[in-house]
């Protein structure tokens, strides 16, 4: 059982910078008030994870996060026995904290775990808000200030990899996207510790790379990428170099698209 | 109305009433009357002719009739000598005479007709197939006036046809060397073919391997290169015949780095992947990249675009280094975007008026078809000079642009741009000069070549306005306002003696490389939806609201081409549109739909696909039309047949892919967590507690589903080529293809994966032919057996559509793995759908299956390793099985490592 001083290890004590672009907090308190589960889409690094946290210190709530994954099994998220000292006992997953605590617990990329596992939470996500423990026959009501949030990237998964429309349907949805270009060069002036003028360029290089997405990048440059290139910049590495490892490495192996992208990078620099 | 017959052909008429009237025809297209004497000798050989076969009768009449009056009386002896001497060898080589002289005794030139005589007597000799194609191709040569090129594929001709050839080697060298001539530019022609003939002077064999370098490159080496690398390679083919000849087709690796070490042009073709995904990444707009037109859209321009694409020369080679002609691609491209980047594009002509009117009161635009911004040049009395003050202060704000969002690309290709304008061989001073260098280039103002005292005034008046006129974000009309402004200082100035422009040069002031936004077909109109944002906007005008054109014309581009209610309150800034009418308005601007199957009730099912054009650099939409068709089964003989024969092979093969079937869980130990205790660790953990250890915490088993999620899909060429025997084998391609599939389908089914199989052949882009053999959701029945036993071998390869189509039928399965397999003889080859064009589009369409997610593999049988493969389909993604009867056993290994 977790104890007021595990909560507390779990409340976020600093402001996690986040920049709001459009209303999307006070959606989220008032889903958090009328105790619905909200569901987060958007491409990768455009700050779904971060507005959580932002969320959860503004709310004041303990956040439990869980990274989802194909070996996810229910018993990662309910809990199971395991032998300690001489005896079995039981052991609260992070789901289960989560519900016994009021907690906000945030299954990130929910798509990628098992679909047996995934509707686990349908008990708490509607109006039951009630998990179920076989092991230990129990039925333990959310607490009040429980609330659950997933994410999910729509853009890149494989149609095997989508939620069912029972799961979808229990979420109030967040669409997130890369911000306006001025907003995206504030976060990244300030997350990479970088002047604006500079930020202002690395967005308008991710730009031009969004362009060209379905060329054979995946996705495009994200807000992320941005950061890590600002953040090197910031740390003196010269600018290629900080560009190249930064941003175009990581998007791709492909050498005609990192062709362009030194040609993007050329003109924009 | 029947011509008068003159009487000099009156027996001519007696013998060919119709040919006399032609003949007659022809003759009063002359400005002059015909001598009588000569249309005796006309009629008296043309009758002969007609005598010995008829359409040598009309040739000889026809080539009579255009050498009267055109050349003098002995070239007409000449004329008849020769066909008469044509004649003794057969009417065919006295009719192909009488039609191919007359161009040559045309010319006036002794060379060019010694030259064909000679040509001709060689040809003639191997025989009549050799005279038609050539000859034509000689006509247009000469018709074209490149005499120089003529003289040389004369010599060409002969040089060949003197040599000993097969009538197989005659008849092929008769078909391309005529082609290959005409296909070269009239700049090069002459000196490229007489290095084609000095390699088919060492041997003739090497004309096809010299023909295909030329192709892949080598037409783009100088005139001294072109030579050094003929020379080197024929060097290497008298030590080694194989490794020459694939030297002189840059088929081998050195060839081709001898060839790009010796090559300063640069092709358009060469850059022109790199330039188009910078282009897309740069604008995000649907522009694609073409070569200019043979008559360039803007003269003396290297570079324009209009609403599609962007244009540029096929060749550069201006410059002694490569790299400074590849430079100039890179330039021009990115200057060329910027119209369309930053809005020159979308001159708006109300815009424009309403800042112009302090300046030019009330003159009214002319009417015409020239776009908004010809329209706005109109209104000037000197239209020329009001566009180039227009280019200077319009490329000054895009030079601004430019600085602000690529600083990196101003400071790396400006000065490129900098030393043409300097290097020009105008003069040296000159009012519109200066501006341009100063504002339009920003060279600082010392760079600048002084203009005369009394301008000075004028050019810093200008100067100040300029660098106030233009904030962050003005638009191209902003531009259009300074024009207006200081028109009639730049008239005053350049009227005071400023030498701008050459009395024989165009009427434009020439700008670096042409680059400029007018003339430019960007600039005048052709722009999608330009015409709909028109009506659009009249439509509003007549309603009292006001909404400016480029506005629409955006709003429309961005909604592929809808417009809605609050579009129009947007564009408007009106809130309220009560009673406005906008269904009417806006009548039928409705979405297009993405393109879908149709089906006819009762007919099979037809699919339309794009297809890529490499010299277009872009798609053809809706262009290949793909029919589904069915296969009726034939009983499932030929498949138990095989079983049958395979047995050994088809046992082996399931046992080997039931190995392969994953089991349903798989038991996985030493897990932290998990459903029961791992005994074996469990023991461990009562021993390391005994001792004193710390004990392990794994010590849990769990089980897991094991998954193969596989889909794949056989794509069989079934073209006619498939008919052909193997050696040794006793059986054609096809039957020993259709075994493979029997031992595929045998090895699936045991596999579980799910699998479909299907044939593909055609004729022509509106007849692809797909034949569904059995798809993803039936079993092997029997209906499914009988079908493939049923398959024959007919027609061509469309490749490309084909792997588009099945693609498409890939994608509706919901497997993580999806494949497929094409299995062909060799390449893809249709009706207008051959060699480079085939091999391009095929290409693409593997591409588009990678950016699916689908993966693909080629399979190619009977042919041996051949590097083209690689450029087909990619170096990893084919193998060849050249020996067709091993193809069961490798295809099965092939697949297993595809999927593992």
């Amino acid at each position: 059982m977790m104890t007021s001083s595990d909560l507390g290890g779990l409340r976020i004590l600093d402001e996690p910078y986040y920049l709001e672009t459009g209303g999307e907090a006070v959606v989220f308190e008032a889903a958090c008030h009328a105790r619905l589960s909200v569901m987060l889409k958007g491409p990768t690094g455009c700050g779904k994870t971060r507005f959580v946290e932002h969320m959860a210190w503004r709310l004041k709530r303990p956040l439990i996060t869980v990274a989802c994954h194909e070996d996810l099994f229910a018993s990662d998220l309910v809990g199971r026995y395991l032998l300690k000292d001489d005896e079995t006992v039981w052991m609260d997953g992070p789901l289960t904290q989560a519900v016994r605590s009021g907690a906000i617990c945030y299954l990130d990329e929910i798509v990628e775990a098992r679909k047996d596992t995934t509707v686990v939470i349908h008990p708490l996500t509607d109006n039951r808000r009630r998990l179920s423990i076989d092991k230990t026959g129990e039925c333990i009501p959310a607490h009040p200030d429980f609330m659950m949030v997933i994410s999910y990237n729509p853009g890149y998964q494989s149609i095997l990899k989508d939620l069912k429309p029972s799961t979808r349907q229990r979420f109030v949805s967040l669409e997130f996207d890369y911000p306006a270009r001025d907003q995206e060069a504030e976060i990244v002036a300030h997350e990479g510790r970088l002047d604006t003028e500079s930020a202002l360029k690395l967005v308008r290089l991710a730009e031009k790379i969004r362009n060209i997405r379905e060329q054979g990048l995946t996705e495009g440059a994200s807000t992320r990428l941005l950061i890590h290139a600002a953040r090197l910049l910031a740390k003196g590495v010269p600018e290629r170099q900080a560009l190249r490892t930064a941003i175009c490495l990581p998007l791709t192996d492909d050498e005609r698209l990192l062709e362009t992208l030194d040609d993007l990078i050329e003109d924009v620099f | 109305m029947t011509p008068v017959i003159p009487h000099a052909l009156e027996p001519l008429s007696r013998a060919d009433p119709e040919l006399a009237a032609r003949v007659t025809e022809r003759m009063a297209r002359n400005a002059w009357a015909p001598d009588p004497a000569l249309l005796d000798r006309l009629a008296s050989e043309t009758i002969w002719a007609l005598g010995v076969e008829i359409s040598f009768g009309q040739a000889v009449a026809g080539g009579l009739a255009e050498l009267i009056g055109a050349v003098a009386p002995e070239c007409l002896d000449l004329f008849c000598r020769h066909v008469r001497e044509a004649a003794h060898a057969g009417s065919t080589q006295g009719r192909i005479m009488a039609e191919s002289l007359p161009a040559v005794l045309q010319c006036n030139d002794a060379n060019v007709l010694d030259g064909f005589l000679e040509a001709w007597h060689a040809m003639a000799q191997k025989g009549n197939h050799t005279l038609g194609e050539p000859l034509q191709a000689l006509g247009r040569l000469l018709a074209a006036g490149d005499r120089p090129g003529a003289a040389v594929f004369l010599g060409l001709l002969r040089d060949t046809f003197t040599r000993d050839l097969t009538y197989e080697e005659g008849r092929c060298l008769s078909r391309a060397l005529p082609r290959a001539a005409l296909g070269l530019t009239v700049e090069r022609r002459a000196w490229q073919l007489s290095e084609l003939s000095r390699v088919i002077r060492t041997d003739h064999r090497l004309a096809e391997p010299f023909l295909t370098g030329l192709d892949k490159g080598l037409a783009l080496l100088s005139e001294t290169a072109l030579k050094d690398f003929a020379s080197g390679a024929l060097a290497r083919y008298r030590r080694n015949p194989g490794l020459g000849t694939r030297h002189l087709a840059l088929e081998s690796r050195a060839g081709q780095e001898h060839c790009a070490s010796l090559q300063v042009s640069v092709g358009f073709a060469q850059v022109r992947d790199r330039l188009q995904r910078y282009l897309q990444a740069r604008t995000g707009l649907a522009l694609t990249l073409r070569p200019l037109p043979g008559g360039a859209a803007v003269p003396g321009a290297l570079v324009c675009s209009d609403g599609h694409a962007i244009y540029l020369p096929a060749e550069i080679g201006r410059f002694a280094r490569r790299q400074d002609n590849l430079a100039l691609y890179t330039l021009l491209v990115r200057l060329e975007a910027s119209f369309h980047e930053f809005g020159t594009v979308d001159f708006d002509l109300d815009k424009a008026l309403e800042r112009c009117r302090p300046y030019m009161g009330g003159t009214t635009p002319p009417d015409g078809e020239a776009g908004d911004l010809g329209r706005f040049l109109g209104m000037f009395p000197d239209q020329p000079l009001a566009a180039d003050l227009f280019t200077v202060f319009e490329l000054g704000r895009i030079r601004q642009c430019l600085a602000r969002h690529y600083p990196g690309l101003v400071r790396r290709h400006y000065p490129l741009l900098r030393r043409e304008a300097l290097a020009d061989s105008r003069p040296a001073s000159g009012f519109l000069t200066w501006l341009f260098l100063r504002l339009a280039l920003g060279l600082p103002e010392e760079e600048c070549p002084g203009a005369g005292g009394a301008e000075a005034a004028a050019l810093a008046a200008i100067t100040a306005a300029f660098s106030t006129a233009f904030a962050a974000g003005s638009p191209v009309e902003a531009s259009a306002e300074l024009t207006a402004r200081f028109f009639d200082t730049a008239r005053l100035s350049c009227r005071m003696g400023d030498v701008r422009r050459e009395p024989t040069a165009g009427p434009y002031w020439p700008t670096p490389f042409g680059w400029r936004p007018w003339p430019n077909p960007a600039t005048s109109g052709g722009l999608p939806f330009g015409p709909q944002a028109h009506a659009i906007r009249a439509a509003l005008a007549q309603k009292g609201l006001k909404a400016y054109t480029a506005d629409i014309r955006r709003r429309l581009a961005a909604n592929a081409g809808g417009l809605s209610a609050q579009d129009v309150r947007e564009l408007c800034g009106a809130a309220d549109l009560a009673g406005v009418g906008l269904e009417e308005l806006l009548g039928s601007n409705g979405r297009s739909s993405p393109a879908s199957p149709d089906e006819s009730p009762g007919t099979d099912p037809v699919f339309w696909y794009p297809e890529w054009d490499e010299a277009l650099g872009d798609y053809l939409p809706q262009h290949v039309r793909v029919r589904e068709r069915p296969v009726a089964a034939d009983g499932a003989g030929f498949y138990a047949d095989v079983l049958r024969r395979h047995h050994a092979l088809v046992a082996q093969t399931r046992r080997a892919f039931e190995r392969l079937r994953p089991e349903s869980l798989k038991r996985l130990g030493q897990w932290v967590d998990g459903d029961e205790f791992d005994t074996r660790k469990l023991i461990d953990l009562a021993v390391d507690r005994k001792t004193g250890e710390v004990p392990s915490e794994r010590i849990y088993t769990k089980r897991v589903k094991d998954r193969r999620e596989v889909a794949a899909l056989l794509l069989v060429d079934i073209s006619r080529s498939t008919a052909n025997s193997v050696p040794g084998a006793g059986a054609a391609v096809l039957e020993i293809e259709k075994e493979a599939i029997v031992i595929l389908c045998e090895a699936l089914a045991a596999l579980g994966d799910g699998f479909a199989v299907a044939g593909f052949s055609g004729a022509g882009r509106l007849g692809a032919d797909y034949f569904r053999i059995k798809g993803f959701e039936e079993p092997l029945s029997d209906e499914v057996k009988g079908r493939i036993g049923a398959v024959q071998p007919q027609r061509n390869t469309r490749m490309g559509a084909a792997i588009r189509h099945a693609g498409r039928e890939l994608e509706e399965t919901a497997a993580r793995v999806r494949l497929l397999m094409v299995l062909s003889d060799g390449f893809p080859n249709d009706a207008d759908y051959r060699r480079h064009y085939a091999v391009a589009d095929t290409r693409k369409a593997v591409l588009e299956m990678s950016a699916r997610h689908i993966r693909f593999h080629a399979l190619t049988v009977n042919l041996p390793a051949d590097p083209r493969l690689d450029e087909l389909y990619g170096k990893a993604r084919h193998h060849v099985i050249s020996e067709v009867t091993e193809l069961p056993g490798r295809m099965l290994r092939v697949y297993s490592a595809l999927t593992r």
